[in-house]
């Protein structure tokens, strides 16, 4: 038995109940205490109505409860839905919409970190929410017919009523991602069972985790890398450190805590290592428990890679990539020997078990030679199950394999310009639409385009990425306004910051009469960006 | 100008505005990181500010919490560079 997330848990509950799970600070669970408390959790949400394959919202900062926040939802069947607290409530309520979410898990008032405005209206409550936590107050803009705290949920004694009566299987949804959408609103990535164990047994078995390892959680939940940090853990019997909120803000602080927490297995985007390898003071740390570096997200500048490497010569570094939508599908290990010569970005690799990966040219034909340019397609049981509550997105997105017309294979078309090098590794060359990534978060400029077009006082606009060392890229937007009108800079980035997550508002607004146009009438993104350059 | 305000309006127009925050609850004594004003890519930027400003330089020991706890303490580390 081993085909739902949650028995990862229980099978390392019943094998190692002592052994660490969680710690964050002087905070600590056990595999049987977390494993126990997660089954009084489940119990009390099917006891709040909770059925199988029902979402629930997980509005939650770090924590070592946050980690039972989670497994308890998949016990009672549930499919959780991460959101980042300190998003806009707009754009939280959104998504609590969008998927039918009924109850919500959330940390205290505290935790969204003084924004003020309602996520879901008086007028139409939730019908429960969970105060994740020891102490605090429900979120006053999470409205609810019934607030339950912690530890009345966790004292709910029915344990194995959840377990039991849960009928779900691999196939059905474990959680839900939202990812930005181009046509202006934000589409949630659904993820199977299936397709999230296909992933963690990979890693299980390439990484040899083992319940020694001491592993990182640095991403947020909404974002995949937490996958890997919370799951791989549980399958292997490791434990999983959260960062706390904030310390990643200093270099130097973050290297003291991998120091101090002895971590073994590092995963986050490339520009936190940049931060640490620029400015962390590395060489003044003992990090040799550390044996494994792993980052995804974005390209890594190498420049940066190279320093971080000569000042931290003993792990083993890898690069991993792939959407939300296939979660890791390729993977590429730095070669220490060759790295300090090298010049050019690390190819993204070669497929991961149990995944194909392949390119299609713009003709419809297999891109088999090394310099030939495609898209990158992707096959296999870690594909998700499309986007929630959009068959049409999902249709352009899911294909039937082009190559293949014998028998049913669903690919994901990432949308990703690849070539292969001479080792029949990929290379990742860039994008053939709007997508862009910033501090690794994938970003539809089209989205944010769309927000700006809502403002009445906007005429046109256009949103272009510019290139960026640390952060990949830089949001800037230019706009004309309606005739005789007026806005400032500030105006149109509050606008902004009230309905996208912050890493999307433009940290640059430009005002302009007319927007530069092609000779076929659309807005020139290449002269745009080209005059920003000039300054 | 007094290095108080010369730090606020960097505070309030390149890292609270694009963040849709009203610098009018701005006080010399917010903290900034809890409420998530300044990130770590902030703290960069507005170091890189600090040095140019004031002709100073702050060293990688010096990017702590401690010392960016909000506008008084960063004045108080730029007025130690220029004491």
């Amino acid at each position: 038995m081993g085909y739902l997330l949650q028995h990862l848990l229980e099978r390392s509950a019943r094998h190692m109940p002592e052994r660490e799970a969680v710690r964050m600070g002087a905070l600590a669970l056990t595999y049987g205490e977390l494993d126990r408390a997660a089954d009084r959790l489940a119990a009390c949400l099917v006891r709040l109505g909770l059925r199988p394959g029902d979402r629930v919202g997980l509005h939650v900062a770090k924590s070592v409860d946050a980690i039972t926040a989670i497994c308890g939802v998949l016990k009672a069947g549930g499919v959780y839905v991460p959101l980042d607290p300190v998003a806009p409530g707009a754009r939280l309520g959104y998504i609590l919409k969008d998927c039918g979410v009924r109850i919500v898990l959330s940390g205290p008032e505290e935790s969204r970190r003084g924004r003020t405005e309602p996520i879901v209206e008086a007028a139409d409550p939730l019908e429960a929410v969970v105060v994740v936590g020891e102490e605090g107050e429900a979120p006053r803009g999470l409205p609810a017919r019934r607030v339950v705290r912690w530890r009345d949920a966790l004292s709910d004694v029915a344990e194995a009523a959840p377990c039991t009566g849960n009928p779900t299987i691999d196939t059905d949804l474990a959680y839900i991602l939202y990812t930005s959408g181009s046509t202006g609103e934000p589409k949630g990535v659904m993820i199977s069972h299936r397709n999230a164990l296909t992933f963690v047994d990979w890693c299980a078995d390439k990484f040899r985790i083992a319940p020694e390892d001491r592993l990182s959680n640095h991403a947020p939940f909404h974002f995949d890398l937490s996958i890997f940090d919370v799951f791989v853990a549980l399958k292997c019997g490791a434990s999983v450190h959260p960062v706390p909120e904030g310390l990643s803000t200093f270099p130097m602080r973050l290297a003291e805590w991998i120091e101090n927490e002895r971590i073994s297995v590092w995963y986050s985007v490339p520009s936190v290592l940049t931060l640490m390898a620029l400015h962390g003071k590395l060489e003044q740390r003992d990090l040799s428990a550390l044996r494994l570096v792993l980052f995804a997200g974005e390209v890594f500048p190498i420049k940066h890679l190279q320093s971080l490497i000569s000042q931290l010569p003993g792990p083993r570094y890898f690069n991993l990539y792939g959407p939300t939508e296939t979660n890791v599908c390729t993977y590429h290990e730095v070669d220490p020997r060759t790295i300090a010569e090298r010049e050019s970005p690390l190819p993204i690799g070669r497929p991961c078990a149990n995944f194909g990966a392949f390119a299609v040219t713009e003709g419809g034909e297999r891109a088999a030679v090394p310099g030939q340019v495609g898209e990158l397609l992707v096959r296999g049981s870690g594909v998700a199950m499309g986007y929630w509550g959009r068959p049409e997105r999902t249709a352009k997105g899911f294909v039937q394999n082009p190559l293949e017309s014998r028998f049913r294979d669903v690919v994901y078309r990432t949308g990703d310009l690849v070539t292969s090098d001479e080792n029949g590794e990929f290379l990742f060359l860039g994008r053939g639409d709007h997508q862009i990534k910033t501090r690794g978060y994938r970003v539809e400029l089209g989205e944010i385009e769309s927000v700006l077009y809502g403002h009445k006082l906007v005429r046109e606009v256009a949103v272009i990425a510019l290139p960026d060392e640390l952060i990949g890229n830089r949001i800037r937007a230019i706009v004309s306004l309606a005739e005789g009108a007026t806005a400032t800079e500030a105006d149109l980035q509050a606008y902004c910051a009230d309905r996208l997550p912050r890493y999307m508002v433009p940290e640059v607004v430009e005002f302009r009469v007319e927007l530069p146009r092609t000779l076929n009438g659309k807005v020139d993104r290449v002269a745009l960006a080209a005059a920003t350059v000039r300054g | 100008m007094e290095i108080e305000t010369v730090v606020r309006r960097y505070v309030s127009d390149e890292l609270m505005e694009p963040q849709g925050r009203s610098a009018s609850e701005l006080s010399d004594e917010t903290p900034l990181f809890r409420t998530g004003i300044i990130d770590s890519f902030g703290l960069l930027s507005l170091v890189q500010y600090l040095e140019a400003e004031f002709s100073i330089s702050v060293r990688d020991e010096e990017m702590l919490p401690e010392n960016f706890e909000n506008i008084r303490t960063i004045a108080r580390l730029v007025r130690s560079k220029h004491a």
